[in-house]
């Protein structure tokens, strides 16, 4: 269905040009959930923009690599054939659901829009179709809420409406980065939910990016790890809580909290130390070298980065000394 | 709260704001200046002449009844006389304040479709040469003195190539148009520079929105993210702007109908602040009050219109 090969994309700053994502691959097979998660700045939003080519033009751009959709490369695509992508095969929802929508135009005018530009459907059809996909995303009284502004509407609803934009023409493929990151709790319950059924009712593929492995381990079927633009691990999901190969990823899992009352003023919550280094500091050699516990001479630069290699069976790490290793003989 | 009710709440708030300028105006022009028979008749005057004059200007009443005397003025419209030129003051004003307005009126449009065109198209190329190119002649049109312009314009459009009358006014329709064409094209100089500085400037700042992303991340086109998304939103910020050169359109350019001999408001004003004509001052300042209040009642009004968060 998607395939990213060897993704590389740049930006321009003041410190010269950095690779926010460098060289990453991953496939995302039909009707599948791919995670991917990391720490604020470690390139998942930018390779959501970068399969939208939603880069902004004037500082960044896809350097090189392929993002092969159903057979076709979307990074040679036309700006117009591209167009017809985003909003209709591939979609996207966003962090913010607060200064996602529009202020200034009514929640029905911003799904028919999508709906009269990909289905060139009359209004008459748009708004009767936004009308169910208001009932879909489980608004109620929707043939009142396509005539309310955004800010009639709380952060959860807002959420709501996003997702029925996005999924207006029945995606084959919907982004969602961080969708529940600014919602409470429960509310965020309630959007995965939402999204794990639509998933199932359109066939859709999705790719989750996420910096809340709680989130992964309830929706997504893979993960792939990233660290200063790098996929540093990649497995499915039961493998990768039961058996990470990258301390990274290790530390990331030590890092959720737990709830044990009886043991709670015993027990602290593990961190990682240090933070992501600017991506013109990134050393050579491991890009965790400095905050691994594990590091070893040969992390540091004198073998060159750590490949993304099989650690175990399909699971992948880029480590040289990967914490579960298992061969395909065992 | 519906529209009405609204606007007619507005307008009623607005009697206590023009009684609170009048009062300031009262207690400046009869408390604070000095005594305007004295000043007209200058130090030289016979006690008789100048207890006549006050008597016609109504200064030997008291305070008090001069007080409403200004009140009553506001309230009927009439103003009265001008001292220097006799004439009934509101239609003089009328008469001036409408040549201004030809005067100031078609820039203004010019200027507000050019400077947002040209804004538009500078945002559109951000970053790029074009976008750069436009920046710098806006800085540019912004940086060079209203002096400057008009002499220059004079000299060489009106004196050296002839193309243009280099001043004065015929009332008639249309002789009035080729006396109005070079000043109006200087007022056009005069605010477009800025203008598209702002406007770029509001722009970007709506395309940087997280909303303008979900829009292109619809597949829509940057031109209609442009034209749809950016600029409904931006207009409102860019109509505020409007709304607040607008009374200056009657007021008009002190500067400009000067060097033009136009005898619009702006020259109206100067001549009446030359003779000392108190009344015509006290008039003018009240009236161009009432305007300014009148006119951000009207920008609020707009804002429901184009912004669905403002309640009234």
């Amino acid at each position: 269905m998607l395939s990213v090969k060897n993704l590389v994309t740049t930006f321009q700053t003041r410190q010269g040009s950095i690779k926010a994502v460098d060289n990453i691959s991953f496939d995302l097979p039909k009707g599948s959930t791919l995670g991917i998660v990391g720490e604020s700045g470690s390139g998942k939003s930018v390779t959501a923009l970068s399969i939208m080519r939603l880069i902004p033009k004037d500082t960044g751009k896809i350097l090189q690599g392929d993002i092969i959709f159903n057979g076709q490369n979307i990074t040679t695509l036309t700006e117009s054939g591209m167009r017809g992508m985003r909003g209709n095969k591939i979609s996207m929802i966003f962090q913010e659901p607060m200064t996602s929508l529009n202020p200034v135009f009514t929640v029905g005018n911003q799904i028919q829009e999508t709906l009269i530009l990909h289905q060139q459907l009359s209004l008459q059809q748009a708004q009767k179709k936004a009308i169910e996909l208001l009932q879909m995303v489980g608004i109620p009284s929707p043939e009142k809420r396509i005539k309310d502004y955004p800010h009639h509407l709380s952060g959860g609803m807002r959420q709501r409406v996003m997702i029925a934009i996005a999924l207006a023409c029945k995606p084959d493929i919907l982004i969602a980065d961080e969708p529940t990151t600014a919602l409470d709790v429960t509310i965020q319950a309630q959007i995965l939910d939402l999204l794990k059924n639509l998933q199932k009712e359109l066939a859709m593929s999705i790719i989750m990016i996420t910096h809340d492995l709680g989130v992964v381990a309830e929706f997504c079927d893979d993960v792939a790890v990233m660290y200063c633009g790098k996929i540093i691990e990649k497995a499915p999901i039961h493998q990768i809580f039961a058996q990470p190969q990258h301390p990274y990823t290790q530390g990331l899992i030590k890092s959720i909290p737990t709830f044990h009352p009886e043991k709670s003023h015993e027990q602290r919550l593990s961190t990682i130390p240090g933070t992501l280094p600017p991506f013109h500091e990134i050393p050579s050699g491991c890009s965790f070298q400095n905050r691994c516990q594990y590091a070893q001479e040969a992390c540091k630069g004198l073998q060159g980065t750590p490949p993304l290699a099989l650690a175990a069976q399909a699971h992948w790490a880029a480590c040289f000394y990967p914490l579960h290793p298992k061969t395909h003989q065992d | 709260m519906d529209l009405k009710t609204y606007i007619l709440r507005r307008l009623l708030h607005t009697i206590p704001i023009i009684i609170g300028i009048a009062t300031l105006i009262f207690f400046i022009f009869n408390i604070v200046g000095g005594d305007p028979a004295l000043t007209l008749l200058g130090k030289y005057a016979k006690a008789k002449q100048i207890a006549s004059l006050r008597h016609e200007m109504g200064l030997d009443k008291s305070l008090f009844l001069q007080y409403i005397d200004l009140l009553k003025s506001i309230f009927t419209f009439d103003f009265g006389k001008s001292w220097h030129t006799k004439q009934n003051i509101i239609t003089s004003l009328k008469e001036s304040g409408w040549i201004s307005f030809t005067l100031s009126f078609p820039p203004f449009i010019i200027s507000c479709a050019l400077s947002i065109i040209i804004a538009m198209v500078s945002a559109f190329y951000r970053g790029q040469f074009l976008d750069k190119t436009l920046v710098l002649i806006s800085i540019i049109l912004m940086s060079i003195s209203i002096l400057s312009y008009i002499l220059l314009f004079q000299w060489f459009f009106a004196f050296k190539l002839d193309w243009f009358e280099i001043a004065g006014y015929d009332k008639g329709f249309p002789n009035f148009i080729s006396y109005i064409l070079l000043p109006g094209i200087i007022i056009i100089f005069l605010s477009i520079g800025s203008d598209i500085r702002l406007y770029r400037t509001i722009l970007l700042d709506e395309i940087n929105q997280d909303y303008i992303r979900t829009a292109r991340a619809k597949g829509l086109s940057e031109v209609s993210v442009l034209f749809k998304h950016v600029l409904k939103n931006a207009m409102i910020p860019i109509v505020t702007n409007l709304i607040t050169q607008l009374p200056f359109l009657f007021l008009g350019s002190l500067l400009i109908e000067n060097f033009f001999a136009i005898p619009g408001l702006g020259n109206f004003i100067v001549t009446a602040i030359n003779t000392s004509d108190f009344p015509v001052i006290k008039a003018v300042t009240i009236l161009s009050a009432i305007v300014f209040v009148l006119f951000n009642l009207l920008t609020d009004i707009i804002y429901t219109i184009l912004d669905p968060r403002v309640k009234l």
